[in-house]
């Protein structure tokens, strides 16, 4: 009992680092729905601009710099879904799905990692702005060996130096590794 | 003459009936503040409702309640005279303007189906109120759903709802939050660094 409330005392305090998702802006993607699979692990993170910019009010005061950035940040959506023997086929299939259309959407593939004895397979796509800045990113994971995918969309008007930051300050791991210069 | 000893009975009517309609605003009052202290706020109640038909789980009550700014209010006033309260829960506590929590023991924990029903069936209804799921998290026996307005009502002020759900228990949760307590407390212990 006691576990329980404090875990949802962690998840409560949590909640004030997330925001929600508008589908007009061009660096949105529909991830489309996804749903647990039993006895593996499932989280969906999303955050959107009201609660983003209501999270930025927390650094404000000693983080100038990094509040306005959380502030040029529209959405993000992270999902991790965990896969066991009888649904990884259905799970890779939706991760690939994700890539194709992607890449028939005119997105520009920036990275692709496939290390087989990690078991891990990366692909990231980008939509460039006019200003040469990010207007979305999708990050799509498959971890054979966590046995897990992971799924992520950021939207905004980002300036691609400022990725790898927004990652680390968010805790989104798939985006604080990527160094993009 | 005859006027004023026709109306010298009327006055204690009056005022008996004064006094009556005093006692029942205030028999109302009492009232309606047990039963809010005891039931939880509309938000609340719909994501417990929803929660509890969309899948199989059947849930009894251990303890349900809400409390707006006036008990907390006397609350915080009183946590100053009490000395061994530390001063981050007095502070967190300043942060909270309203809440209202529920915890519920359940026959059986929630299955695979019941996750999917409920993610679905929650995010439906919270969405025709104007709320987002910003947070599901479901691993091993725990399932945690936590939504925001689709709005804010200020840049000072938040509000949530949220549902956690392990092999024995359901507690639901819905309050509204002051921002600037949390800031001091935040950085009182350096949580900002670690973000």
């Amino acid at each position: 009992m006691k576990a329980l409330l404090r875990h949802s005392a962690a998840v409560f305090a949590l909640t004030f680092f997330c925001i929600g998702a508008r589908a007009a802006d061009a660096g949105y993607v529909d991830l489309g729905k996804f749903k647990p699979t039993d006895g593996c692990q499932f989280v969906e993170v999303n955050l959107h601009a009201p609660l983003l910019r209501f999270a930025s009010v927390f650094v404000d005061k000693e983080e100038p710099e990094v509040a306005a950035l959380i502030r040029s940040v529209k959405h993000v959506r992270v999902n991790v879904v965990g896969f066991n023997e009888s649904t990884r086929a259905e799970t890779t299939d939706r991760v690939e799905s994700v890539r194709r259309e992607l890449e028939a959407q005119g997105w520009t593939q920036m990275v692709t990692v496939k290390e087989a004895q990690k078991g891990e397979n990366v692909a990231v796509f980008v939509k460039m702005g006019a200003d040469e800045s990010v207007e979305g990113l999708v990050v799509t994971v498959v971890d054979s060996h966590k046995k897990e995918a992971v799924f992520v969309n950021l939207v905004g008007n980002i300036k691609p130096e400022q990725i790898a930051m927004i990652g680390k300050r968010l805790n989104i791991d798939p985006l604080s590794r990527l160094a993009v210069k | 003459m005859s006027t004023l000893s026709s109306s010298m009975p009327v006055q204690p009517k009056r005022i008996w009936r004064g006094i009556l309609i005093a006692i029942g605003c205030s028999f109302a009052a009492v009232t309606i503040v047990t039963y809010n202290l005891v039931t939880l706020n509309f938000t609340a109640t719909a994501l417990r409702d929803e929660l509890v038909s969309s899948s199989s789980l059947r849930t009894h009550t251990r303890i349900q309640g809400s409390i707006g700014p006036v008990v907390l209010s006397a609350v915080r006033a009183s946590l100053h005279l009490i000395d061994s309260i530390p001063p981050e829960a007095v502070l967190a506590l300043r942060s909270v303007q309203k809440a209202s929590v529920g915890v519920y023991s359940l026959d059986h924990p929630a299955t695979a189906d019941d996750r999917t029903k409920m993610l679905t069936s929650v995010d439906r209804m919270m969405q025709r109120k104007h709320w987002t799921r910003a947070v599901a998290v479901s691993q091993h026996d725990t399932f945690v759903l936590i939504y925001v307005p689709n709005e804010m009502p200020s840049q000072s002020t938040g509000r949530v709802c949220l549902a956690v759900c392990d092999r024995e228990h359901l507690v639901i949760m819905s309050g509204d939050l002051r921002m600037e307590p949390l800031v001091e407390l935040g950085a009182q212990q350096h949580l900002l660094a670690k973000l």
